[in-house]
């Protein structure tokens, strides 16, 4: 079904919309949260979470792209759950994720969420296709080195120098506009 | 703040960064199912398996070797196709592991000329001597002059799994032209295209130029847009010390002279109240600019999104500039008359004509960088 039937479905207040969003993108949905938790029953509570959410916000929201608005939902929610659990109970290869990314952008996280997210859009743009997207998949995604180096024909060793790079490169575009530790 | 609350500023990146960047979601059989609220690498360190894996690591590897010892010398072609040895030499060089499936990609358009604005279907078959499911591949239909350039005029399709096909709804300001529809399967390296599979042309407009339209913005009632669109020149309001310009071009489109975005919005949305005869608006913008040395107009042109321009601005070397904009409004360039506008509009701030104005820009080339953000347009639509 087409995303504009499903947000249809969802501004009639028909029930089918949530089955639709779950069968054309509860797989994606639930990539996004294990990528997260690394734990398939709390990310499918995350993921019924992400539903109930879209049901609540569409309407008045009318997202101009389904896929997008659910994942953004999901990572919102799985963040949240994430914060809740013991430290040792992370996953290890999201926590040095994590680490890089504050590490990065140090300088800048005391600016609001939207300008901060201005910011890296604009730096997303400055990028060549391939360096966005493993940006990107490694920093907003979750996806592990490895599984980025499948995806795009690298080494991991080469994931992980091109992403070292990239992380430099938005140091140096943020203290260019002024941000410094 | 800690690294958790970092990482979940920036959710709320653009949507195209997170669509380009999903990878073929993980299929649900390799998600642990019951390992409770434990995390899968937590739970398999502590479940004992790993011990077991690891024995029948070591034993496949001695037997291996065992094998490998009694064949030195034969020769093998690896699942690419490549051909590779098992001497001494490729030991130290081994041959490349991944596989690159074989496949067969074929596609059909429902149309072969659409509309902007409009929806385009292709139906795509992909053969492959691996199982490639509907949604592993994407396709994208790139606009055949500026695909290498330019990204933003890369439209990608989106698989629907009850009528098996792919469907992109072109937006109202794509650019005219031919497309190319691209293949693309990155965990393998693959992609196909075909070139000039599709023509998009203009659409059209119900524009009437008669019709007395009156823009109410800001509070302020602007003189009927009819007689802007007859004289083609910018217009002057002035009202408690803040002027503001604007001019009708041909079709519906307003350009407005120094407003911020959030004012379009605005506009757009009083428009649409105090104009019920009007069907709608829309908020359109200069996507691109050209840079180029006056006057040497055949020398090749930069060209910048938007975003980038006061950057690129700021860093030319000294000399003259021109400008010229471009933005695709329906289908249709309209640079020609926002680079007419920009002129005239440097007459109204004091320029008697085009001499003095390219005489005042050779004093100060970063000149334009004060205003050059500040155009906006609205498209307005009449039933």
């Amino acid at each position: 079904m087409e995303d504009r039937s499903i947000i249809a479905l969802y501004n009639a207040r028909d029930e089918r919309a949530i089955q639709e969003t779950e069968r054309k993108y509860g797989d994606y949905c639930m990539s996004i949260s294990v990528g997260i938790l690394s734990d398939r029953m709390d990310a499918e509570e995350c993921v019924n979470d992400t539903y109930l959410k879209a049901w609540n916000t569409i309407p008045p929201k009318q997202p101009s792209v389904l896929r997008t608005y659910l994942g953004k939902l999901v990572r919102n929610l799985s963040i949240d759950r994430l914060r809740t659990r013991h430290r040792q109970k992370r996953n290890r290869d999201l926590e040095v994720a994590m680490d890089e990314l504050e590490n990065c952008i140090a300088a800048a996280e005391q600016t609001s969420d939207s300008e901060l997210c201005g910011l890296l859009d604009d730096f997303l743009a400055r990028l060549d296709m391939r360096e966005c997207r493993l940006f990107v998949g490694r920093y907003w995604y979750a996806y592990e080195v490895n599984r980025l180096a499948k995806a795009y024909g690298m080494t991991p060793n080469a994931v992980t120098k091109q992403l070292s790079r990239t992380r430099e490169k938005l140091r140096a575009y943020l203290t260019e506009r002024g941000y410094s530790v | 703040m800690t690294n958790l609350d970092v990482f979940q500023k920036i959710t709320h990146i653009s949507d195209r960064y997170i669509e380009d960047a999903a990878l073929p979601p993980i299929s649900p059989a390799a998600y642990n199912k019951d390992d409770g609220d434990e995390s899968v690498a937590y739970s398999f360190f502590h479940s004992g398996w790993w011990v077991a894996i690891l024995c029948a690591v070591v034993s496949m590897t001695v037997l291996f070797g065992i094998i490998l010892a009694g064949r030195q010398g034969e020769h093998f072609v690896t699942p690419a196709g490549t051909e590779g040895s098992t001497t001494a030499e490729t030991d130290t060089q081994p041959p490349e592991t991944q596989y690159i499936p074989q496949m067969e990609w074929t596609a059909e358009l429902s149309e072969s000329t659409v509309r902007c604005g409009d929806t385009c279907t292709v139906f795509s078959t992909l053969t492959a001597d691996v199982s490639v499911l509907a949604s592993s591949y994407t396709l994208f239909l790139v606009h055949d002059a500026l695909s290498a350039e330019w990204t933003d005029f890369c439209y990608a399709m989106e698989f629907d799994s009850d009528s098996g096909s792919w469907i992109c709804t072109l937006p109202a300001n794509a650019p005219v032209g031919t497309y190319t529809l691209r293949a693309e399967m990155p965990q393998y390296g693959w992609s196909e295209e075909i070139k000039g599979i599709l023509t998009v042309t203009p659409r059209e407009n119900a524009f009437n130029p008669d019709f007395p339209l009156t823009v109410l913005a800001g509070g302020y009632q602007f003189t009927p847009l009819a007689n802007v669109y007859a004289s083609g020149t910018w217009h002057r309001k002035e009202k408690d010390d803040v002027i503001e310009y604007y001019r009708l071009f041909a079709d519906g489109i307003v350009m407005f002279e120094g407003y911020p975005e959030e004012e379009i919005e605005k506009m757009s949305t009083i428009v649409l109240d105090k104009m019920p005869e009007i069907e709608t608006t829309e908020k359109v913008k200069c996507q691109y600019a050209y840079i180029y040395q006056h006057p040497k107009h055949d020398q090749p042109k930069k060209g910048y999104k938007i975003e980038e321009l006061d950057e690129a601005l700021g860093a030319l070397d000294s000399g003259v500039y021109h400008l010229a904009y471009y933005a695709w409004i329906d289908g249709k360039d309209y640079s020609e008359e926002i680079l007419a506008a920009e002129l005239d509009m440097e007459k109204i701030w004091g320029y008697s004509n085009y001499e003095e104005y390219i005489q005042e820009l050779e004093k100060d080339p970063k000149h334009f960088t004060d205003y050059v953000m500040g155009y906006y347009f609205i498209r307005i639509i009449v039933p």
